[in-house]
Formats: structure tokens, sequence, C-alpha cells
């Protein structure tokens, strides 16, 4: 076989997933092995359609959505460096704890901010969804399946943005009904674990989730 | 390759359904020795039965709509991205449940694609293929990349034939247009086991080893009929485009 039919049976076979795609694939490369995946789409046209489940497209937006969040957030991140002992980062929860926002029927569907509170050692796990309206200050807290331990409190905090120390907003799940939070973009809210009945000095005893404000829209 | 997939004279046209369709629902047996099989030439009648029916440019209007979505969503636009959505998941959940065979991961598969999609649009090419191939694509290979991520379904590689034939319907495919029939004839002008190779690849998602495992027939063998099978589809492949 000629070195071009090579090259252009490699990429069939990379189409067609019995050799691997390398990671350097060089656009020539590419281009014959899209030509082929397009050519060989054509067996599809044989599948029945199936409808697939209501509600698969808000977890689709909230995948777009939370790509678009976690890009802003890692320069939000690199940013603010005060608060980096909690910074672990923010990932995949927060596309559940968007889609929460979705499709929970009685959570406002266009928040103005919203804050999606992440575990720092876990950020596939969401803490709190929380939406703010900034005409009132009203925060709407949904928590997404924090468990309190026997013996300890969860504590949430609110850093607002430039400020020298978090101040508590109280205990979970008390704290997080309904409040006025006088809250910007940037902000950051966080929980954390503490002994029964909140932080003995007034600070976060061990900061466990956090997340940034940021504008839903 | 003398003698393998050469485009003889044109056979008569039909629906390229046939083809597919008894492919899927045939049962596949893994232990088959390949290589103790004689393959007569013209044993099997031809695939494609009945003339006409396929030779307009079936849904390339309809095609032209998706592509001019795509090229919106391209721009960010979310109205059209929900009514790309509208219009093509279904037949995109086809595709993926028919190669994960699990609803669960045909689900996480379908987020993938429309992710994918999403992402990707800008690099859509009208000039290049149909906007639906171009999906279908996406939709089979994230579908793929998810079986071999989480594993394959429960009761996944032996499905049997009723399973098969439930999953198709062979008038899904009345409006295949020209490539499609040209892709149908041209597999069927592989060899039986060709055509297995590819159509196994393609919907079990299966590599060169995996391929050798399931049938039994040493790595080096799959590649050389792999390969050989592919070069003749091409081959074919260009020779129906040069025609048309």
């Amino acid at each position: 076989m000629a070195r071009a039919d090579d090259r252009e049976i490699d990429a069939a076979e990379r189409a067609l997933g019995t050799l691997p795609v390398p990671d350097r694939e060089s656009a020539r490369d590419a281009a014959l092995r899209e030509a082929w995946e397009t050519r060989l789409a054509g067996l599809t046209a044989v599948l029945p359609p199936a409808t697939p489940p209501a509600g698969l497209f808000y977890a689709i937006e909230a995948r777009i959505e939370r790509d678009a969040l976690v890009a802003d957030l890692d320069v939000e991140r690199r940013r603010r460096r005060r608060w980096q002992r909690m910074a672990m980062g923010l990932g995949a929860s927060v596309a559940a704890a968007l889609l929460l926002l979705l499709v929970a029927p009685d959570v406002e569907p266009a928040p103005r901010y919203v804050v999606v509170v992440t575990a720092d050692d876990d950020p596939t796990r969401a803490g709190l969804v929380i939406q703010i309206d900034p005409e009132t200050g009203a925060a709407t807290v949904v928590p997404t399946g924090v468990e309190v331990p026997p013996g300890a409190s969860f504590e949430m905090w609110h850093l607002p943005e430039g400020a020298e120390r978090p101040y508590s907003l109280g205990l979970l799940p008390d704290a997080p009904r309904l409040r006025e939070i006088d809250a910007a973009p940037g902000d950051i809210f966080a929980i954390s674990r503490e002994p029964e009945g909140g932080s003995p000095s007034g600070q976060p005893t061990e900061p466990l989730f956090h997340g940034t404000m940021r504008r839903a829209e | 390759m003398p003698g393998e997939g050469r485009c003889g004279a044109p056979r008569s046209l039909g629906s390229p359904t046939r083809l597919l369709s008894r492919w899927l629902s045939k049962r596949f047996r893994p232990d088959r020795d390949f290589r103790a099989r004689p393959r007569p030439r013209g044993r099997r009648g031809p695939l494609i039965a009945d003339a006409g029916e396929d030779s307009a440019h079936g849904g390339s209007q309809a095609d032209r709509a998706l592509a001019s979505l795509i090229d919106d969503v391209a721009g960010g636009d979310r109205r059209a991205f929900a009514m790309l959505y509208e219009a093509v998941s279904p037949k995109l959940f086809g595709v993926t449940l028919r190669i994960c065979r699990s609803r669960e991961l045909a689900e996480d598969a379908l987020q993938d694609a429309f992710v994918h999609i999403w992402r990707q649009a800008e690099r859509f090419d009208g000039r290049r293929g149909s906007a639906m191939a171009w999906m279908a694509a996406i939709a089979r290979n994230r579908a793929v990349d998810v079986m071999r991520r989480r594993g394959r379904a429960e009761g996944g590689a032996e499905m049997g034939v009723e399973a098969l034939d439930a999953m198709v319907d062979p008038s899904a495919m009345a409006d295949g247009g020209v490539e499609l029939i040209a892709l149908a004839r041209c597999l069927d002008r592989l060899d039986e086991r060709g055509q297995e190779l590819v159509l196994l690849a393609y919907f079990e998602g299966w590599t060169r080893e995996e391929l050798a495992e399931r049938t039994g027939a040493p790595v080096n063998s799959i590649k050389t009929w792999l390969r050989r099978g592919l070069m003749a589809l091409k081959s074919c492949l260009d020779d129906e485009n040069g025609t048309r």
C-alpha cells in the first residue's frame, strides 16, 4: 500500500475507533479522519429515533452554563489570594446545582445573581446554591445535600469582596431561609464546620465549602 | 485488492435501509471463525431492491435548515441551539441508545454530544458533509467514548436478534439520500467479513483487539481485513461519487 493510502486508511481506522486518535494529530490527519467520520455516519441512518427524557436539555444547558462559570471563576480565583486556603477548585457539581436552579419549581428561573458553593476537597459536591435579588437583597438558599455530622454545626459565611474577614450568616440549616444580604458579584460565600452551636472565635474554624457570587446571565 | 470491493455494473437502487437493517437484525456469533468462510460472489442477492425512491436528494432542504441553525449556534445563539435540539435530539438519541444500549449511558452520551455540538459548531463546514452526518458522527463518537469510559451496559454484547430487531425500523430511513445509497452499495460490495468488521467496529465500538477477541481471529488478520475493507470502501465511494 502506498504511503498516501496508509495515511488515508489510518484516518479511516481512527474514525471507526479501531485505532486510537493520537494526542498530537496533524491538521491534515484530523481532516481525513473527520471526512471518514462523516462518511461512516450514514450508517446511523437506519437507527430509529427515540424520544430523550424531558429535562435533558436543561441538563445540557446547565453544563454549558457551568463551563462558562468555571472559566470565569478560574480567572477570579487567581485574582483573589486571600481565600486561597479554601480555594481548591470548582467543578462538576456546579452543573447539578444549576440544574436544580433550572428545574426546581419554587425557584426563580432566572436569578440575577447566583452562588454555587462547592466542597473544597471535592469540587463535584455542591453544598448550596444561593440566588440573590440585588434589588431587595433577598436571598434564596437551596441546600443540595449538606449533611451535618452529629456533634457539629455548619456555619455559613459571607466575605464581601475586599473585606478583611468573613461575617457569619448563621448556622445551617436554620440560617439560609430568606434573608437580607448586601452582596455583590465577586463576594465569596462559604460553609465551615464548627463545634456544635457555632464558631467559638467568630471566624470560620474549618472551611469546607465555598463559592463566588456571579451574575447569572 | 483485486476482486474485492470494486464497483461493478450498477445494480438496481432502492432503500439502503434493507442492507443495514438486515445486518443489524442478524444474530452475530462472536465465536464464528471468519477464516474458514469462503465468499461465493453473488451468492447473496442484491441487498438493494427497487428503484426510484431515493433518487431525490432526500432531506437536503431540511439539512440546509439544520446547517443554518448550526451556524447560528456557532455565534452563541441559545435559541437556535434549543431549536436544533428539538429537531435532532430524537435522531441522536436513537444513535446513542443503539450504541450504549442502556438508557442511562445513552442519556449521558446525548448530553456529551450536544455540549460538543455547542462547542464545536464553528468548526462545522457544510461543504464537507451534511449537517445531520456531522451531528450523527458526534453522537456516535460520544456514545463510544461513554461506553469505553464507563464499561459496557449489562447484557450488552450478546444482545440477541429480538432486541436488535426491536431497535431497527426499516421505515426510519425513507429519505436516506444519495450519499447513503452509495454507502450502502459500497458496503454491500465488501466481502462479508469486511462488512461485519466495519459494522461491528462502528456499532459496538470495538477496537482491533476487541474484534480479535470476539471473533477468535488474530489481531494481525483483523488489521489486514479491516484495512482491506476500508480501502475497498473508499475506492468504491470515490467511484460512486465520480459517477453521479
